[in-house]
Parts: C-alpha cells; sequence; structure tokens
C-alpha cells in the first residue's frame, strides 16, 4: 500500500489540482471575505469597524435567530428523515421496473425543473383558507376547517410547507436509482432461489446495498435543509410572526437593511451549524461504503 | 541646440496630446443605465422612447444603453452589491430611499448633484422634494417618482350597504364598515405577507397621520400616538379577509376588484390594473383622505419612491452627458410622458388635460395631494426595512391577541437601534 | 424472475400503486397547474387557483416569446449549462477518484471541507463573487457564470460521485492492475465507463442548477448577448406587479429544455449500462 501511495502521489496532486484552485476561488476566498466581515460593523459601504464577536452575540440573543435555528434544525431532520425515505421507498418501487417504471422517473423528477416561484405559488393556493384546494378537500370530513389558514397560523405554517417539500422527492430518489443500477443482479437471482420474498430481498440486499448512498442522500438532504431559503421566502416571507423563519431568510434580510457585518455572521454560524451535522453524521453512520467493504 | 531639441518635444507632446484629446471629444460617451423599468413593467415603453429619442438626438456624442434588469429583489440586489464591491452599477441607476439605501450617500461612487442643481432644472422640482433627498448638505439622488395612497372606496357597494357618501369621521368610517360586513363581505383589504406588508403599512401610516400630524415620524416608535394607532389597526383586521395575515398585496387587490372588499388603499400605479382586471369595480370608485382617528385632518401619505442616481466620474464631458441626459429625463415633458403612460407620479409638476378614467384617477390624487393639510411617508420610507420588516412580521401576532402594542412596538424600536 | 401475480402478493401490489399514484398526483399537479395558469389571465391565477380559464390566453405565450430576446437567450442558456456540466464533471470526476481510491494525509479534512461547501447560502458570497469576477475581467462574460456554477456545484458533484465511485467493486482495478494499467487508466478505462450513472446523476443537477439560477447571472451581466433564459422568465416581473400569465408561459417554454436533457441523459445511460438492473 505504501508503495503504491509514493508511485501515485504526482497523479494525487494533478488530479486534485483542478478542483482546488476553483475551490480556493470560489469558496475559500469568500469565506474568509465573509469571516473577515462578520466581526465588523460594515453596511456595505465605507469603512468596516471592527467590533470583535458583537454580531454573533447579537444573533444568538436575538429570538428570531434563534427561531430560524430551530426551524432549520426541523428542516434538516425533516428532509434528511421523512424526504429520504420517501425517495428510497419509490426508487425501490421502481427498481422492479413496474409498468410505465420510465415515466414514472420522469415524472416524478419533473417538479425540481419547474421554477419554484410556481410551484410556491401553487402551493399558497392550496393552503389558501378561501378557494383553496385542501381546505375544499378536508370540509367534508372536518367542516371546522372550511376556512382555516394553514400558513396564517404559526402553529401550522411551519408544518405546511415542510409538508409540500418534502413531498418532492425527485431529487433523492434519481440519485438513489442511479446507485442501485449498480447492484449485482445475481444477489437478487440467489435470495430469489432462496424463496426470498421481494420485500425481503429489498431488506436483505436493497437496502443494505444502498447504505453508502443512503448516507450521502440524507446528508445532503439535512444540508439542504440547513440553507433552506427559497420556497418559504416565497410562501410566507418567515412569516407569521417569524413562525417559518429560517436563518438564510434572517441572512437575506441582514443584507436588505446592508448589514454585511450581521449578514456574513449569519452565514458563517450557518456553515457552522451545518459542518457540524455533517461531521457528526459522518461520525455516526461511518464514511466507509458497506458495499465496497463487502467486495473487498 | 538642447533648447530646441527640448521645445521641437514639447511641441510635438503638445500637438499629440491635443490630437488625443479631439480623438476623445470625438468619440462617443456610452452611458449604462441598469434599469428596472424594462420588459412587461408600464413605464418601460415610454422609458424607451425617451431615451431613444435622446439618442437620436445625440447621436455621434452621447448614447444612453438601458441594460435590463428586471425583478425588483435582484435590481436592489445588484445595486447594493456593486456599491459594496466598490463598482460603480452604472452611470445612471434608481433606488429606494430609505434609513439603510441612505447609506449610499457615504459612497463615493455616487455622484453628488448638489452644484448641478441650479437654475430652472432646479425649480422645477419641489422645494420639499429635494430637501427630502439632501443628506448633509449632499444631493446624491435626484427625487423622481412618488407613491400616494389614498384610501380608495368602492361607492357601488357602499351604496347598496345604505351609505351614500365617504365617511368623513372615524365614527362613520366604522359604522360604513359595520353596514358593508352586514352584506356579507369583508369590507377592509389588508396583506401583511411580503418584503413590507405593504397595505396593512399604509394603514398604519394612514392613521398614525391622523394621531400624530406632520411629524409623526420623529416621535419615538413606542410614542403613545402609535399604541393608540396599532389599537385602530387591530379594530380594522376585524373588518378583514381571514386569509389577510401573510398575504401578499395581490391578494388584497384580489378581494377589493372582486367586490369582495370594498375599502382600500393603494398607489395610482395601480389604476390601470383595476380598471382592466376590475372595470366594474373601477367605475364606481372614490378616493379621499382616511377620515381622523385622532386630531389631524386631510392628510395623505406621499413618500419618494425612485430616486434618480448617477455613478460618480473624474471626467467632466462624461459627467455634463450624465447631466444632460437627467435634465431631459426629469423635463415635465419626459415626466408627463412617463406618467399618463404608467400611472406612476413624479415629484416634477406637468400639467395635463385628464381625458381617460385612469388620467381622471391621476387628476384626484394629484388633487388630493395639492389639497391635503400636509402629506407624510409611510412606515418603511420613513424608518427603513428592518422596521417595517419586523412590523409585518409582529403584526399578525397582535391582531391574534397574542402580543401587546407595547411588546410590538418596544421590539420595533430594538430593530431601529442599529 | 417470474412475474406471476400470487394471491399472496396482491395486498402488496395495490399498496404499490397507491404510492406510485400518490407521487404521481403530487408531482404531477405543478405541471399541470403551470400548464393551465399559463393560458389564464394573471388576475385569475391570483384570485383563483385551481379554476380553468374563461378564454385560454393563447396570447401569452405570444408576450413571452416577444417581450424579450428569446432564442439568444435560450442560446446563452444552453451555452452556458452544456459547459458547466462539462467543466463541473471533469474536474469533480478527478477529485472524486482520488477520493474513492487513494489514502493521502489530510484526505478527510479535505473531503469535509469540499462537501461542506453544499452548506454555503450563495447569496452571503454576491460581495466577494463579484470583486472577484471584476478583477478577473469577466464581468459580463458568458465564462464567468460558467466558471462560478462550475464550482458552486462542486461540492454536490464531489459527493455524489464519490459516493458512486466508491460502490464499484475493487476487483476490477486490481485485475486491471494486473493487466498493467496505471493509474490513468484505472480512472480513464476502469472506473469512468462504470460512473456512468453517477455521472449523469451529478450532471443532471448541475444543468439544472445552470439552466435555473438566476441571481449570480443578474449580478454579472448586463447585456442582452450575455444575459440567460432567466432572464426573460423575470421579464415580467416589475416593481409593482408581476404579469403571472405571460411569466408562466415563458417557464412552460424555458422547461421543455432541461426535461428534453434530463430524459436524454438518463435513457441513454441507463439503456446503456450492461451490469446493473433488478428486472422486475
Amino acid at each position: 500500500m505504501a508503495r503504491s501511495r509514493n508511485r501515485n502521489g504526482l497523479y494525487i496532486v494533478l488530479f486534485l489540482l483542478p478542483v482546488l484552485i476553483l475551490f480556493v476561488l470560489f469558496f475559500v476566498f469568500p469565506l474568509f471575505f465573509t469571516a473577515q466581515t462578520s466581526v465588523m460593523k460594515w453596511k456595505g459601504i465605507g469603512d468596516m469597524e471592527f467590533i470583535g464577536l458583537r454580531n454573533f452575540e447579537r444573533l444568538f440573543t436575538d429570538d428570531t435567530f434563534q427561531m430560524a435555528l430551530g426551524n432549520n434544525l426541523i428542516w434538516a431532520l425533516a428532509s434528511g428523515f421523512i424526504q429520504v425515505p420517501l425517495a428510497l421507498l419509490v426508487a425501490i418501487l421502481l427498481n422492479r421496473k413496474p409498468k410505465g417504471w420510465g415515466a414514472f422517473r420522469t415524472i416524478f423528477f419533473l417538479p425540481n425543473v419547474i421554477s419554484a416561484v410556481a410551484i410556491a405559488m401553487m402551493w399558497t393556493q392550496v393552503y389558501n383558507p378561501n378557494h383553496g384546494l385542501l381546505n375544499a378537500l378536508l370540509a367534508p370530513i372536518f367542516p371546522d376547517l372550511a376556512h382555516y389558514h394553514w400558513l396564517g397560523v404559526p402553529a401550522t405554517a411551519l408544518a405546511a410547507i415542510i409538508a409540500q417539500s418534502v413531498l418532492y422527492i425527485g431529487y433523492f430518489m434519481i440519485i438513489l436509482m442511479a446507485a442501485a443500477t449498480n447492484i449485482p443482479i445475481e444477489l437478487y437471482e440467489a435470495a430469489e432461489l432462496d424463496g426470498a420474498t421481494r420485500t425481503q430481498q429489498e431488506f436483505a440486499i436493497t437496502i443494505p446495498m444502498l447504505r453508502g448512498t443512503l448516507v450521502t442522500s440524507a446528508t445532503l438532504a439535512m444540508a439542504y435543509g440547513i440553507r433552506h431559503f427559497e420556497a418559504t421566502f416565497l410562501m410566507t416571507g418567515g412569516g407569521p410572526a417569524y413562525s417559518t423563519t429560517t436563518m438564510g431568510i434572517v441572512l437575506f434580510q441582514q443584507m436588505d437593511e446592508l448589514q454585511y457585518g450581521r449578514a456574513g455572521a449569519v452565514a458563517l454560524i450557518l456553515i457552522a451549524f451545518g459542518t457540524g451535522m455533517i461531521v457528526l453524521l459522518r461520525a455516526i453512520f461511518g464514511s466507509k461504503d458497506p458495499m465496497s467493504d463487502a467486495s473487498q | 541646440m538642447r533648447t530646441s531639441k527640448v521645445l521641437k518635444f514639447l511641441t510635438t507632446l503638445g500637438v499629440v496630446l491635443t490630437l488625443v484629446g479631439a480623438q476623445a471629444a470625438a468619440q462617443e460617451i456610452v452611458l449604462t443605465w441598469p434599469c428596472i423599468w424594462v420588459g412587461g413593467d408600464a413605464k418601460a415603453a415610454p422609458v424607451k422612447e425617451i431615451v431613444d429619442a435622446f439618442n437620436a438626438a445625440n447621436v455621434g456624442k452621447i448614447r444612453v444603453d438601458i441594460e435590463a434588469q428586471p425583478n425588483y429583489d435582484a435590481y436592489e440586489q445588484k445595486i447594493r452589491t456593486s456599491l459594496a464591491a466598490g463598482t460603480s452599477p452604472g452611470d445612471i441607476f434608481t433606488f429606494k430611499l430609505n434609513p439603510a439605501t441612505s447609506e449610499f450617500y457615504k459612497s463615493p461612487l455616487v455622484m453628488d448633484f448638489s452644484k448641478d442643481l441650479t437654475g430652472t432644472w432646479a425649480k422645477s422640482f419641489p422645494a420639499a422634494s429635494i430637501k427630502q433627498a439632501t443628506i448633509k448638505g449632499q444631493l446624491k439622488s435626484l427625487p423622481f417618482e412618488v407613491g400616494v395612497t389614498p384610501v380608495w372606496y368602492n361607492m357601488a357597494l357602499l351604496k347598496k350597504a345604505g351609505v351614500t357618501k365617504v365617511p368623513a369621521t372615524s365614527a362613520e368610517f366604522w359604522a360604513a364598515a359595520d353596514k358593508l360586513k352586514a352584506l356579507g363581505i369583508s369590507p377592509i383589504a389588508q396583506n401583511t405577507g411580503g418584503t413590507n406588508a405593504y397595505i396593512t403599512m399604509l394603514w398604519f401610516t394612514q392613521i398614525a397621520a391622523t394621531r400624530g400630524g406632520e411629524n409623526v415620524w420623529s416621535k419615538p416608535i413606542t410614542d403613545p400616538v402609535f399604541v393608540e394607532s396599532l389599537k385602530d389597526l387591530k379594530k380594522m383586521f376585524s373588518y378583514a379577509n381571514v386569509d389577510s395575515v401573510g398575504a401578499a398585496p395581490a391578494i388584497a387587490n384580489g378581494h377589493f376588484l372582486k367586490e369582495e372588499s370594498a375599502i382600500y388603499s393603494n398607489g395610482s400605479w395601480r389604476l390601470a390594473p383595476s380598471e382592466k382586471d376590475g372595470p366594474a369595480v373601477f367605475s364606481n370608485l372614490a378616493f379621499d383622505y382616511l377620515p381622523s382617528f385622532g386630531t389631524y385632518k386631510n392628510s395623505v401619505p406621499m413618500f419618494l419612491q425612485a430616486m434618480l442616481a448617477a455613478g460618480e466620474t473624474k471626467d467632466p464631458a462624461r459627467r455634463a452627458a450624465i447631466i444632460t441626459f437627467l435634465k431631459v429625463l426629469t423635463s415635465p415633458d419626459s415626466v408627463k410622458k412617463i406618467s399618463l403612460a404608467s400611472g406612476a407620479m413624479f415629484t416634477v409638476p406637468f400639467t395635463f388635460q385628464a381625458a381617460t378614467p385612469v388620467e381622471k384617477g391621476m387628476q384626484r390624487f394629484m388633487d388630493l395631494v395639492q389639497k391635503a393639510s400636509f402629506t407624510v411617508p409611510n412606515l418603511e420610507v420613513a424608518l427603513g426595512p428592518a422596521a417595517v420588516a419586523e412590523f409585518g412580521q409582529l403584526i399578525s401576532k397582535y391582531v391574534a391577541g397574542e402580543t401587546t402594542e407595547a411588546d410590538m412596538l418596544k421590539a420595533i424600536a430594538k430593530k431601529l437601534e442599529d | 424472475m417470474t412475474t406471476k401475480l400470487t394471491v399472496r402478493d396482491y395486498p402488496g401490489f395495490l399498496l404499490k400503486w397507491a404510492i406510485l399514484l400518490f407521487f404521481l398526483i403530487v408531482t404531477l399537479m405543478p405541471f399541470l397547474w403551470l400548464l393551465v395558469s399559463s393560458l389564464k389571465t394573471s388576475f385569475e391565477i391570483e384570485t383563483s387557483g385551481f379554476t380553468l380559464p374563461a378564454v385560454p390566453q393563447f396570447v401569452n405565450y405570444a408576450n413571452a416569446l416577444s417581450v424579450a430576446n428569446l432564442p439568444v437567450l435560450f442560446m446563452n442558456s444552453i451555452l452556458v449549462a452544456a459547459f458547466t456540466v462539462l467543466l463541473n464533471l471533469v474536474v469533480a470526476a478527478l477529485a472524486s477518484f482520488v477520493f474513492a481510491r487513494e489514502k493521502f494525509p489530510g484526505k478527510d479534512f479535505l473531503y469535509v471541507m469540499l462537501t461542506a461547501g453544499v452548506l454555503i447560502p450563495i447569496i452571503s458570497f454576491l460581495v466577494p463573487y463579484f470583486i472577484l469576477v471584476n478583477r478577473i475581467g469577466l464581468y459580463n462574460n458568458l465564462l464567468a457564470l460558467i466558471l462560478v456554477y462550475s464550482a458552486v456545484n462542486i461540492p454536490v458533484s464531489i459527493f455524489l460521485l464519490t459516493s458512486f465511485m466508491k460502490a464499484i467493486p475493487k476487483e476490477l482495478e486490481e485485475a486491471a492492475t494486473i493487466d498493467g494499467c496505471n493509474f490513468i487508466d484505472r480512472f480513464w478505462k476502469v472506473i469512468l465507463p462504470l460512473a456512468q450513472s453517477g455521472l449523469a446523476t451529478a450532471g443532471t443537477f448541475c444543468f439544472i442548477y445552470a439552466w435555473n439560477e438566476f441571481i449570480l447571472a443578474m449580478l454579472f451581466t448586463s447585456s442582452e448577448t450575455t444575459r440567460t433564459v432567466q432572464l426573460g422568465i423575470r421579464f415580467f416581473q416589475s416593481q409593482f406587479l408581476t404579469d403571472y400569465g405571460p411569466m408562466f408561459a415563458a417557464i412552460m417554454l424555458s422547461i421543455l429544455p432541461t426535461v428534453a436533457v434530463y430524459v436524454f441523459m438518463h435513457n441513454k445511460i441507463i439503456a446503456g449500462l450492461t451490469s446493473g438492473g433488478v428486472k422486475g
């Protein structure tokens, strides 16, 4: 092993070089810039004034920001533990290539190419208290809900936005389906011969073989949950009474107010929070892929 | 020998410099204008017409290039990002002036017009608006578009409810609201969503103006005037549709034009769209001041909506070109053209004969401004984006009875601290 | 592997189709809603979300096509998206191969650093990005978009590709090494062909990002020759009024190429795979 590492050292550097160049330019430099502004009072114009950790202090003692942090955590958990498992369920069903599976795969992915503006507007109307689709469906069973304002009441607004979001499983479905194509077919054939049912096969073969990709998907989903912005911004703007606000919305608001220093602090907290989560997930689920282990 | 050589050199240098100078002078000056008034915007066509005519008249000398920047959020983002990155956003640009964007006045990249605005050009602007646009002796943006937002009444619905004239007192206002409510509608249009809770914020502005007068915004936000104004606003919400909380302005517009509400407030730019989407409602509209809820009468919100700004330049020719263009753009003729085509109102006055119903509506808006005992900027313009965002978030909690006036105002005051 | 429907499978069969049908409705809804809305007036869209248009407004499509120079915008978007995918996949595939197969000091740290980039809320980087683009002299140049989009998508692509490459059995490379394949051959001849489904997935995400991105495109470009199709969509969003009818028509037109690319990439690549696939 040591011999091969020495021999490949140059190649490793060469293969990593392009990524490193782009990464330094478009991630490291901006991150340093953001880190610098985060300890400044800076309104985007004129000199920066060093104020130490005051921006962070102010954020952590701010009710709104605490609410945003909490909401992002809920977003991360819902994305990782509801959206991804749903995607897995659908991927498994489609992996068996039922009738029309190709069409299903295309259609399930469609929402990802439609502008978020349109999707948000549709869901705002689904939840509308006067002529919304949801209340129309629920009214016959729950007459009290005929004019319920899902997005206008703090108790349900966050859940309503998250619910529509986790149903869009296409993104993770295609990751999982692509990974599933690499599962050796012989494993299923052997299981079939042993008399295992389909469901047993999924639990014994598909899910374990997809474990690495599942961890990847869940991590990605949770990262998206941490930086969530768009759907909420379009549907409620973080309201009512900040009940749906997220760190991304606080960040946008700070920039709107030309509080670049504090915006930088929000960005850093968001990144630190998310990185901590990624490291934690790696520690829990391991960075090793069971499939490569199994094949060694 | 030596002197003649030096002389020769200097002569040559002089000739070359003159030539280069002449060349530069002969070159066309291109002015860029990252512009929000493009695409589907009602001002797009008249602005383009003015720019085209200007370019034709100055061919070979000055050319104004419009850079399309639709989507206002993105436009604002581009302006502030450019300035923060130390780059001029363009030779001409616009922004909303509020306590946050007044920061732009500190930028050396933004041109100061205070020495250019003289003579007849200066006289074409109302003195009050120039005063509003001057910060610490600097005039780094010209007051251009204004918003005027009186109360809109659907008179057909009012009559149906048994109210024959526009309410003149607060008692009449509430009585009218009650009668309208009896028709089975939610009479007062509100919206607390978006980044500035627009229509609700306008109601609050008008109530506060009738309670606190012309300088109401110079009072601390925790002042009793605002406490009382919030109480009135809360009462208004008992006449508003259930979906007002978190709604975009479009929702309130829709209720008003579908006769689901009858009392509304917005600017003159809503006249033409209202005529198009709700012709029946539009033909029975009355516009007026909000009746006094306190001691002050006949006031209307009027605020600077778009300021014209320019990129600073060391080149006198370029500076002159920018001023030349701005003079054309702000001339009464240009302003009239843009105003009549879009329904927008401007600081620069112009005379016109109202012909169409929309123009008659605009005429009424202008009359209201002229006859007003005073005008006030709205909450957003007066106190800035941080305050209005907090207002929009907390108002839903307040009308639901989950927070008190004092707590809500204290929270806004905290946002105003920095 | 027979697919006879036995009595034992019947509830499972129903459940399976109920699940698929549910997701079919949920995912088709926005598409159909957008299609119907693109034929309504803006006022109809705003005030009654789930009705059919009183009179179908085909004029919305005419407006969408006429207001911006759509062919130029389309061409620019295609160029940007195609080169973004290319640059991003090349760069990310090289790095992912190393992450999936090699051991070197600091590997874990570097990997976490790179993938943590997924978390970056891009709007917080607007100012430094703008400074950078101006410094390299790429303002108002499509290359700026290609570079930034490729870079922004590196974390996701590396994350996905590393995961896919790790899943490729090592025996294949070991056999190839014995056959005299060097480092580059292992990457080019063994791993890359087997990572096709991963490349297609990462490439699709990258394409969609480049196609839909708006804020950076507005920031880095100023003339029509460098604008993307997203500008054409936003043409109907003015300060006080969004004209949803033609805007939705423009969105409908703009998503067709993305759908085409998606279908093409996946059918091509999944059909081309010889190894994988469970038959039903």
